[in-house]
């Protein structure tokens, strides 16, 4: 008998009553807050769904828009505007059926692997509003800048000097979303990396087991 | 109903909380955060227990929640103060059998413990506690053969590090 065995064995006999918890205490326990990571992350991916929808209303403004209609670009930014929700509510739907998913009473893989996919979901739907940012930007550069009119009532509207040429204002705008966007990827990689940091890490050692 | 179901899990888990106290006593290292531990099991087992079918023992089921718990769901207070206290997890053998050398020698095997990772602390508490390869593979999610690998890898480790 090995070492390790005769350290089982008395593995077994260990006396826990130190650290016994009464049926009373037990009860309370029943109806305590829990501090999960998965209610953090759900917490967080509702957060973001909301703050981008509160954006997606803000920008959809008539107030903020009305430059836009003046210019004949009001069936474009409907277009827009209708695809942006239907991508949000087909990733809501995605994010819930993932999250219902999540079962803490799975095996360890199958459980981290449901997390990290729910959590995946919510950086898509992340990404996506990121690209199709950058594809709005652009189409409205060519709305604005491919019509005369439309540039001279953008420049005035927008307090920019005439004689500015039109390339100079699109990098300009370009370069200050990319800077924006760059600052909020990095704020939210940060708070990721730390919130997964330990799934990932244990993850990763159970995918290296199955090698 | 709820109520008869609340009694049903208490008892159940009355009866059980030593696997809860064997998993916090591997996965924290002060009197604080296994409490802390210890009662978000109970949460978590409390949560899942109405889809609990039976399908296996209400131990295993028990390991597998505590487990997954304690590698994956749990959030470390910031409440904890972070010590590492291990004379308060004197954990005597009972009484009836107590043995200095073994006691001490138990409480070497938790400093070793303390010294793996999360994954490699469930697999050699489901070796401590005599659980099945086929048990321990599928309550990590990983084949039966690698378990059997990885478990004597660690059993390897910690002999090195009891027998230094």
């Amino acid at each position: 008998m090995d070492e390790l065995d005769k350290l089982k064995n008395a593995w077994k006999t260990q006396d826990y009553s130190k650290h016994k918890v009464s049926t009373q205490d037990i009860y309370k326990m029943l109806h305590a807050k829990s501090s999960s990571y998965v209610k953090w992350i759900f917490y967080i991916s509702i957060a973001e769904f909301l703050i981008v929808s509160v954006l997606n209303v803000f920008m959809s403004q008539k107030k903020y828009f009305s430059i836009y209609e003046k210019m004949g670009m009001e069936t474009t930014l409907q277009i827009l505007t209708a695809i942006s929700y239907l991508i949000m509510i087909a990733f809501i739907v995605l994010f819930y059926r993932n999250y219902k998913k999540i079962c803490v009473d799975c095996d360890s893989k199958t459980l981290m692997n449901s997390i990290l996919k729910t959590r995946k979901t919510v950086k898509k739907y992340i990404y996506f509003n990121i690209g199709f940012m950058f594809v709005s930007m652009f189409v409205m550069f060519y709305e604005i800048f491919s019509s005369t009119s439309n540039t001279l009532l953008y420049k005035k509207t927008s307090n920019i000097p005439y004689e500015l040429s039109n390339t100079i204002i699109i990098v300009s705008i370009s370069i200050a979303m990319i800077i924006m966007i760059a600052i909020i990827l990095l704020i939210y990689r940060l708070i990721y990396g730390i919130l997964l940091r330990r799934l990932k890490k244990n993850y990763k050692e159970l995918e290296q087991l199955d090698k | 109903m709820t109520k008869n179901l609340e009694q049903q899990f208490v008892t159940l888990l009355d009866k059980n909380q030593n696997i809860i106290h064997k998993v916090c006593s591997v996965y924290t290292n002060n009197t604080d955060a296994h409490k802390d531990l210890f009662q978000e099991i109970t949460i978590q087992l409390w949560k899942a227990y109405p889809k609990f079918r039976g399908d296996s023992k209400f131990s295993t089921w028990m390991y597998r929640v505590a487990l997954n718990t304690a590698i994956t769901i749990y959030r470390k207070s910031k409440r904890q103060i972070k010590t590492s206290d291990i004379s308060d997890f004197h954990y005597r053998l009972e009484s009836s059998e107590y043995d200095a050398t073994l006691d001490e020698q138990m409480q070497l095997l938790y400093k070793a413990i303390h010294q793996l990772n999360d994954i490699e602390k469930a697999l050699i508490l489901l070796y401590l506690e005599d659980k099945p390869y086929k048990e321990i593979a599928e309550t990590i999610g990983i084949t039966e053969v690698n378990a059997r690998v990885k478990v004597n890898r660690i059993k390897s480790k910690l002999k090195t590090i009891l027998n230094p």
